[in-house]
């Protein structure tokens, strides 16, 4: 089971704000009875995973013994409420500012814990090593990055329905969620942080990172704080769907004068990216900037992704990292390109807890179980094990 | 003197007009637009930034041709064996020629005004800036100007260049010894990937002469380095920004694997230095990045990313050569780094990126053939001529930064049609991995420094010669003089760019010398010495064979090939003759056996057993060398009942024998010598020549006609004969019937090199593996 609390960061948005007072019935449920910890540190956002207990009522039906049956009533079973103790996991997701209150938080509520050991992964795992260990009294485990990711998608893919989904920017639905396949393998993990790694996932313990690009996420960035003077990655974002692509980038009718039929480009293809900054003396907008930059990384790892689910037979190819986390605009330009250069026949697949997949399996490499789980509230799928 | 493939502009109006065409400009016409009065056809291809103008033109040249006196005239006229005269004879020549756009509108006029002869109605224009300068061009030719696909015109011309430039496709290591290594000639050259990296990139597969498909592109490109690096770095200029990429450094703008894992990433096989984001630094770092390290980082992410793929769709269709061009590579070491290296770490060295010496040309080459589609051109066999082209690289501003500085820099090539289609021959074991010359000059900088000395201490008396051989034209001295310039430039600038012409051979400079001559009207130098070489052996003919049969069998055969060798180092061409004495030196020198590389014995015991279908015998020198020395063994090979087949050069090169001199000298010695009539007159001794005008030998371009009879006669044996034949060519080739290599090394610098002394003697006999020799096992030299 998976918990999804966001912390509310309408104020002290940059700093490590150590009055921050979090509700406990909130977040953080069910804390004095955790039992293992794992935590993932991202570049912007700390992903925490903890198994704890809860203790719920349910309601139980009995038959009446047969003797008292006619005395006691003319109903058929009687029904009891109980306590029943079964395993959750929680899942939180916050800003890397809050850190250190969050582990204040945690170290004041811990009461039962046994554990000593908290698995970390991400690339923010060395650099808070120290803080976690000194607030939390526990030894940072660090597992690798790669098999957290992996384990955590296999385990979502696995355990929650409508989990992964395809994006339709203009349908009347934008998300259009699939039915979980009974085999969940092969397939193409595209992670797009700031850079991008492609792996082939054949197996619960079987994957090879087949690829990879130096042009992902931080590149958007990077590029885009150079270009526009705009440091923030959500306004990066903000501008280039406001831009327009092709007041920057070279149309394949910008030179050929309209389509290149017997090559079967049509004219509105780009032909070159920012090929107009080439030689036009003009001041170009941050937003157009933007766009294309969007565009042309978009289109690039859109590519990429084909290929190599080409080159390994793979269909199903899902894509995460912080690129793609929660941004419709950067799902669209994905989708836009897979389908171009697939003609439709691969599909762009995204996952509803992307974010959540290193934690969960860092959580997972301390917890080696295949037992079912799922989401509260939800209905069960699968029976326990 | 102008350097070839520059046009000269007066300095000041250079510097007012840099960027507007500029009428003012003169041409020197003896340098570019060459045989422009003669051009019949024309193409165009128009670039972002150059025009490449092809055009298909006649020569009028002088050759040397011999003819036998006419019998009733003979005694009376002279006692020369036969006459020589020199005629005039028209040969086709393409002609490629590139510069700026710039100074289109300059160099249509001069063609205007040079035009004279043509009949053409249409110009075959193509390139992105084709339909821009579509009316001046109608307007100032006259010609209706006709357009063609660009992708077509491309694939055309990448398909003319390798299959007949060799030495075409190179390999590019900044760091070995030689920049560039030249790849063979293949004899298939289909299947291929061309990557063309204009503002964009198109992958295309080539599958055969007529079929293509783009199976892939990206829109980082070309344009999209020109144009984010712009943006960046305020520089507007592609070279300029190619040269701030070169001097930064891209790791303070890229976030390497290293910067997020403090070190490697072991388990999923990255290195620490490996980029994992390109600018990723710049994303979150509050500081200013330097021009040269955003190019840099720029370039690199530009580069890997083209590169991985191309390596993806060559995996994807099978294919192992990926041909790179685009005008972000065109004469650019630095993307021709940046690829390589992308090529080499994502197929970890399974697959290799190739470039072409001449991509710049493939359109105008394309849209020409694409004109030209009545003449066949692509069935003929097209050589380029070494004395018309620039080389490659002569307008890279890398390489010739004083050249660049003065701009209006011009490129050119020239090809010749060649009169007989040249093919591989049927016996080389393995077509593929034939490498015709011994040693690579262009990597070994000692024998490079050696024999570009040693041609350019040779100027002197082939200059001379050249005069010596045209007594009764006055202007012989003057054009004699012409080409010493043009050779010693040529001989320059291999000092300084060894790679201008593919692999730097001996061969190569041999060759370049007669493109040369031939270029300055002195088809034929040697023409009178060889004459008179002639004249004399003949007289000695009848005397030599009498005195060989009077010999045991085994002292003949070992008198033959002493023969053969003797008459090779009578030699006008080799320095290190210059007394006629020195061959009886030889004689009695060449008796101390064994010699440096000494298979004689397993000759003869080969000797002894059946003989040979027949032979095949590449020959060498006039006079001594071919009547005492090669017709004698030729004899003898007859006489055993070995069918032999003599080829020679279709062209003259230095001394050596001509096909056309050697039917005359045969004819006569068939009137003195029944065994040699009877091989004529029963077909079993045969004439062919060779295709080649070259004092060496490349088995991989020889005449059709050749290799059809070589098969049809079931040839078994091949005897190559001299220095440039057997040492600096084909002394590694490998065959697949029996071989014999005959020479004595003239050179005492190669003497020395190959461990031998001045006339050490190469006698080289090898039986293929596999194939059990009649006699004795097979034979490898010391």
């Amino acid at each position: 089971m998976a918990e999804f609390v966001r912390l509310d960061s309408s104020t002290s948005r940059h700093t490590m704000d150590k009055s921050i007072t979090l509700p406990p019935d909130e977040i953080f449920r069910n804390l004095e009875n955790a039992k293992r910890f794992a935590i993932d540190i991202g570049g912007s956002l700390t992903k925490l995973a903890y198994y704890s207990t809860v203790q719920h009522k349910v309601a139980k039906v009995r038959s009446f013994d047969k003797a008292t049956k006619e005395a006691a009533s003319d109903k058929l079973y009687e029904i009891s409420v109980q306590e029943e103790v079964t395993a959750r996991l929680h899942f939180i997701k916050f800003e890397n500012a809050y850190i250190e209150t969050c582990l204040d938080f945690i170290k004041d509520h811990l009461v039962n814990t046994e554990t000593k050991v908290i698995k970390a992964t991400g690339g923010g795992a060395h650099k808070f090593k120290e803080l976690i260990e000194r607030k939390l009294g526990l030894k940072v485990d660090k597992e690798d990055e790669m098999t957290c990711l992996i384990k955590g998608c296999n385990f979502v893919l696995r355990n929650i329905p409508h989990e992964a989904f395809v994006y339709a920017k203009h349908a009347d639905s934008e998300f259009r969620f699939q039915t979980t396949q009974p085999d969940i393998f092969p397939y193409l993990l595209v992670n797009i942080g700031s850079g991008v790694s492609i792996v082939k996932v054949e197996s619960e313990d079987k994957f090879e990172r087949i690829g990879g690009s130096s042009i992902g996420g931080g590149t958007f960035w990077g590029l885009g704080a150079l270009l526009t003077k705009t440091k923030r990655f959500d306004e990066l974002l903000q501008l280039a769907s406001k831009g327009q692509h092709t007041s920057v980038d070279m149309l394949v009718k910008d030179i050929y004068g309209g389509s290149y039929g017997s090559l079967g480009l049509t004219g509105d293809l780009i032909a070159s990216s920012f090929g107009k900054s080439a030689t036009a003396d003009k001041e170009f907008s941050k937003e157009d900037m933007a766009k294309s930059l969007l565009h042309m990384i978009s289109n690039d790892i859109g590519q990429l992704a084909c290929l190599y689910a080409k080159l390994h037979n793979l269909s199903r190819v899902y894509f995460g990292g912080f690129f793609i986390r929660g941004h419709p605009v950067t799902m669209h330009t994905i989708t836009y390109s897979i389908n171009f250069f697939t003609k439709g026949e691969v599909q762009a697949l995204f996952l509803r807890h992307e974010g959540y997949l290193g934690a969960i399996g860092a959580f997972l490499k301390g917890y080696i179980t295949y037992s079912r789980w799922r989401l509260p509230g939800s209905r069960a799928m699968y029976g326990c094990g | 003197f102008f350097f070839v493939g520059t046009f000269c502009i007066s300095a000041s109006i250079k510097t007012i007009n840099r960027h507007t065409m500029d009428k003012s400009i003169t041409l020197p016409p003896d340098e570019i637009f060459r045989n422009l009065e003669n051009a019949k056809r024309f193409a165009i291809d128009i670039g972002g930034s150059l025009t490449k103008l092809a055009y298909y033109s006649t020569v009028q040249h002088k050759v040397a041709k011999v003819r036998s006196f006419d019998k009733a005239t003979k005694e009376a006229a002279s006692d020369k064996l036969y006459e020589i005269s020199v005629q005039e004879e028209v040969t086709a020549r393409l002609h490629f020629i590139k510069f700026e756009n710039a100074y289109i509108e300059t160099c249509l006029d001069f063609i205007k005004d040079h035009l004279v002869n043509t009949e053409t109605k249409v110009i075959k224009a193509t390139g992105g800036g084709a339909h821009k300068f579509k009316e001046l061009i109608e307007r100032k030719l006259g010609l209706k100007v006709d357009k063609e696909d660009e992708m077509t015109c491309l694939i055309k011309g990448c398909n003319f260049v390798l299959r007949n430039i060799p030495h075409e496709a190179f390999v590019y290591a900044k760091h070995a010894d030689s920049e560039f290594r030249f790849q063979t000639t293949q004899p298939d050259i289909f299947p291929y990937l061309l990557v063309n990296i204009g503002s964009g990139v198109s992958i295309v597969k080539v599958e055969s002469e007529d079929k293509f498909e783009r199976i892939g592109g990206s829109s980082i490109g070309g344009g999209t380095f020109w144009g984010l690096g712009a943006l960046l770095t305020k520089t507007k200029r592609f070279d300029e920004l190619l040269q701030l990429a070169s001097k930064g450094q891209h790791t303070s703008v890229d976030m390497l694997v290293k910067d997020i894992y403090g070190g490697s990433y072991g388990s999923l096989g990255l290195t620490g230095d490996l980029i994992a984001s390109s600018f990723g630094k710049s994303a979150t770092a509050d500081k200013e990045f330097s021009k040269e390290d955003m190019a840099k980082s720029l370039l690199h992410m530009i580069s890997n990313d083209i590169g991985q793929l191309a390596c993806l769709y060559a995996k994807l269709h099978n294919l192992s050569r990926v041909y790179f061009g685009g005008f972000f590579i065109r004469g650019h070491p630095v993307t021709m780094h940046t690829i390589t290296y992308s090529i080499n770490f994502f197929t970890k060295g399974e697959v290799q990126a190739l470039f072409l010496r001449h991509e710049g040309y493939l359109g105008a080459i394309g849209a020409f053939l694409k004109g030209a589609e009545e003449d066949n051109p692509n069935q003929y066999s097209w050589g380029e001529n070494y004395a018309g082209s620039s080389g490659l690289m002569s307008v890279s501003p890398d390489m010739n930064p004083m050249q660049r500085a003065r701009s209006g820099t011009f490129d050119m090539l020239e090809m010749d049609r060649l009169e007989r289609q040249l093919v591989n021959l049927p016996l080389l074991q393995d077509p593929s991995s034939y490498i015709p010359d011994t040693m690579d000059l262009t990597e070994d900088a000692l024998a490079r420094e050696y024999w570009l000395y040693c041609f350019e201490e040779a100027l002197d008396g082939v200059v001379k010669r050249a005069v010596a051989s045209q007594p009764d034209m006055p202007e012989a001295a003057e054009r004699a003089e012409k080409f010493r310039q043009k050779y010693r430039h040529k001989l320059q600038t291999l000092r300084h760019q060894p790679f201008a012409y593919g692999s730097l051979t001996v061969r190569s400079l041999l060759d370049t010398r007669e493109h040369c001559l031939n270029e300055f009207n002195f088809p034929d130098p040697y023409s009178k010495i060889k004459q008179n070489e002639n004249d004399i052996a003949l007289k000695y003919y009848q005397k030599a064979v009498k005195s060989l049969e009077e010999l045991s069998w085994e002292e003949r055969q070992f008198a033959l090939v002493r023969g053969v060798l003797a008459g090779n180092v009578f030699d006008w061409g080799a320095k290190a003759i210059w007394h006629l004495g020195l061959i009886y030196l030889f004689i009695f020198f060449s008796s101390e056996r064994p010699w440096l590389v000494d298979s004689y014995d397993q000759w003869l015991e080969r000797l002894r057993g059946p003989p040979h279908k027949c032979a095949l015998f590449f020959v060498d020198n006039s006079g001594v060398d071919i009547i005492l020395g090669v017709i004698p063994f030729v004899r003898e090979l007859l006489s055993r009942g070995t069918e032999v087949v003599l080829a020679s050069n279709s062209g003259p090169a230095l001394n050596d024998v001509t096909n056309g001199e050697l039917q005359i000298l045969t004819e006569r010695i068939a009137a003195m010598d029944p065994v040699i009539q009877a091989g004529l007159r029963e077909d079993r001794l045969t004439l062919v020549q060779s295709g080649s005008s070259s004092p060496c030998l490349d088995l991989s371009r020889l005449d059709k006609v050749l290799a059809q009879v070589v098969r049809e006669r079931q040839t078994d044996l091949v005897i190559i004969e001299g220095m440039g034949r057997a040492i600096h060519t084909n002394y590694y080739a490998m065959l697949s019937c029996e071989s014999l290599k005959m020479a004595v090394i003239k050179n005492s610098w190669l003497a020395d090199r190959l461990g031998g002394k001045l006339f050490s003697v190469v006698f080289k006999y090898e039986v293929p593996a596999g194939k059990p020799s009649q006699g004795s096992a097979a034979v490898t030299p010391s």
